[in-house]
């Protein structure tokens, strides 16, 4: 389902730290991610999948992740 | 189910972890970053780290260290800690320890303490701990291990056997997101069999109360009565390995942690 709350620009407080998002990878398949600053989401386009940043913490299980695909609806 | 029950569990007790003595002064921290021996230029990873502790206790010996947890409230307490302790080289990312989101040959040092019991496949965490790691690069284990032959001498294995499984229970019971304490072997060969070198391994006996024990999972009184039971109807082999004790109506026993270090 989408989430409207992510097309709302976080304030400074809830971004994740740039230097530990330079290090992930999707866990799913390896490969490296986007970043979308202003929806606080790390963007695997190889999973679909986008992993949201919370209160600065990225979560980075697919469990977590919003389906790429589901958002087109 | 496994890894959902292990958020509930953590979750709801997540503060109890940060003031856990044993969790957070437990003697093999000292001793693991003592046999660890970090370097300053370090990249370390400290995969299910609960409270952060064993992140916190490297973050002044290497350049920035990576706390991650399947938990997000423990990730919280983690980062409580970190802001407490001013250590800014210490970032927090929920991660599960199967299926890590680094990249290969990444970090120096990929450290655990006491979670392994709760992952449902330990071959999966340590081949992926492997890969994270840069050549050369250090995994430090530390976990609870069943009754072994190492742990509890002059046994046989098929009682070994019995008192593992035993142990096992006795721990599922209090926390039903415990999946399995490996034995000494299983994880040595785990170790090498995915590629380590074998550098170091030692047992540290840790005595524990049992009503913090309980108190730390919000045990129900009644489950309570029967791990009393159950500690003290222990078989030879449990009880070798348990060492139950009554001081005063102050129950007690021990468990036994293993540190091993690999090296890629």
């Amino acid at each position: 389902m989408p989430n409207n709350d992510d097309a709302v620009e976080k304030p400074n407080s809830e971004r994740a730290d740039p230097r530990v998002l330079e290090i992930l990878v999707c866990p799913v398949t390896k490969t490296t991610l986007e970043y979308d600053e202003k929806a606080q989401e790390l963007i695997s386009r190889a999973a679909r999948l986008a992993y949201p940043i919370r209160n600065g913490v990225p979560h980075m299980l697919p469990s977590e992740a919003r389906s790429l695909d589901e958002n087109k609806a | 189910m496994s890894k959902a029950l292990v958020q509930q569990q953590f979750g709801a007790n997540a503060a109890n972890y940060t003031t856990s003595v044993v969790h957070a002064k437990g003697a093999s921290l000292a001793r693991l970053v003592e046999l660890v021996q970090p370097g300053k230029d370090w990249v370390a990873l400290d995969i299910a780290t609960g409270a952060g502790h064993t992140a916190a206790a490297f973050a002044p010996h290497v350049a920035r260290v990576i706390a991650s947890d399947l938990t997000p409230e423990m990730l919280d307490e983690a980062r409580k800690l970190a802001a407490s302790k001013g250590f800014a080289n210490m970032e927090t990312a929920q991660a599960d320890a199967e299926k890590l989101p680094f990249p290969d040959g990444t970090f120096n040092l990929v450290t655990c303490r006491i979670a392994p019991h709760h992952f449902p496949d330990v071959t999966a965490f340590v081949a992926e701990s492997c890969r994270v790691l840069k050549p050369g690069g250090t995994f430090a284990l530390v976990d609870n291990v069943s009754p072994d032959p190492e742990t509890a001498p002059g046994y046989s294995t098929a009682e070994l056997a019995e008192a593992a499984r035993g142990y096992n229970a006795f721990e599922k019971l209090r926390d039903p997101s415990h999946g399995r304490a490996l034995q000494t072997k299983e994880w040595t060969d785990l170790i090498a069999r995915t590629g380590f070198k074998v550098m170091h391994v030692e047992h540290s006996p840790k005595a524990m109360d049992f009503a913090s024990w309980c108190k730390t999972m919000a045990v129900a009184p009644d489950t309570v009565a029967t791990l009393k039971t159950m500690l003290e109807g222990a078989s030879p082999a449990l009880k070798a390995y348990l060492k139950p004790s009554n001081d005063n109506g102050k129950l007690g026993f021990v468990l036994s942690e293993l540190i091993a270090i690999g090296r890629k």
